[in-house]
């Protein structure tokens, strides 16, 4: 016993060690865990005033099965907070923080959006997507989303008589790999237009 | 009678040390699998807790392995190769005084004993091993760096 007391005065550090330690490591090693991969996720952010993003997840995750076989374990809809220069808000959404889709209402628009922030559409999408496309210099960028021009699955959710313009991200791997990122049978992104 | 620092021979002792070793192997080893286990049976809904359990059985593992190897294998390692060592001095007297004190020697725990020979000279006992003094007993010691590994009781 008095060996055990000797021993815990002086090595109660390397236990106190072992203990953040073990916590540390298996904290990061379930955080890795519990990341959602790319392709099984959609993530959707809303450059606008108003957006109702709870019926627009909730009707997406019904409707999302029956356009793509890709399974998407987790949607996430997000309006980020506009400050003044909201250009270089949206180049964060766009590249760091890899949203898979970026809705713009027409109010942050400006005419060359597509060419700055954003992905060239192959043909191929624009074939399977029956909206309005947006075009800059005869390229396509985008979708224009507004009620009445087209019958897209964001229409509902834009408020008013809003126009609002659909983008694929710079950064998404759910978009037959447009980007050159993902794999090219993934299509969730391109099937939730 | 002799007395000798681990009662048996250093090929016994170093099989016992070795069975001690795989004894610590085999705990992490479980350890490990148990961790596998609870990595494999989590989901979205019981993450935090397999994220504890994890933590807990690690926490447990760890310190029994770390204090065994610190109180249990260490010393008896540092036992045999004093055992195993050679240019023992030998020193003949009587045992005077026997501290009730222990001290750390070597990282030993040790009692520090008053032999009266030639000169008077305080030598260790390491508390685990297999010499026990008694006062006013007349003794002939091995010693290295002080420490008795042989004493032959008269």
């Amino acid at each position: 016993m008095k060996n055990l007391r000797i021993h815990l005065q002086y090595k109660w550090g390397a236990y106190l060690a072992i203990a953040l330690a073990t916590i540390l490591i298996w904290m990061s090693i379930f955080s890795a865990l519990a990341t959602v991969a790319a392709n099984s996720r959609l993530y959707v952010a809303f450059f606008g005033d108003r957006y109702d993003t709870e019926s627009a997840q909730i009707a997406l995750e019904d409707k999302l099965p029956d356009y793509t076989n890709q399974e998407i374990k987790e949607f996430s809809f997000v309006i980020p907070y506009l400050q003044d220069g909201y250009g270089t808000q949206l180049a964060m959404y766009t590249h760091t923080m890899e949203y898979d889709l970026v809705i713009v209402s027409e109010r942050y628009m400006y005419n060359t959006i597509g060419m700055d922030y954003f992905v060239e559409l192959p043909t191929s999408a624009l074939s399977e997507i029956s909206a309005e496309v947006y075009y800059e210099d005869g390229k396509a960028y985008g979708f224009v989303v507004s009620d009445g021009k087209c019958n897209n699955n964001f229409t509902a959710y834009c408020s008013g008589n809003e126009m609002c313009y659909v983008f694929i991200t710079l950064g998404t791997q759910n978009a037959y790999a447009v980007n050159d990122k993902g794999d090219v049978t993934n299509d969730a992104a391109i099937a939730a237009i | 009678m002799k007395q000798t620092l681990l009662q048996v021979t250093t090929e016994e002792y170093s099989e016992k040390l070795k069975r001690q070793i795989l004894f610590c192997v085999a705990c992490s080893v479980f350890a490990a699998v148990i961790n596998v286990v609870f990595t494999l049976l989590r989901n979205e809904k019981n993450h935090t807790l397999m994220l504890a359990l994890n933590i807990i059985v690690d926490i447990i593992a760890a310190w029994f392995i770390f204090g065994y190897v610190n109180l249990i294998i260490l010393p008896k390692r540092r036992l045999l190769s004093l055992a195993e060592s050679k240019n023992h001095l030998t020193v003949t007297g009587i045992v005077k005084d026997i501290e009730r004190d222990t001290v750390m020697v070597d990282k030993l725990e040790c009692t520090v004993v008053t032999v009266d020979g030639d000169d008077i000279k305080k030598v260790f006992v390491a508390t685990n091993s297999g010499i026990a003094l008694n006062q006013n007993q007349k003794v002939t010691l091995s010693l290295h760096r002080n420490i008795v590994i042989n004493a032959e009781v008269e």
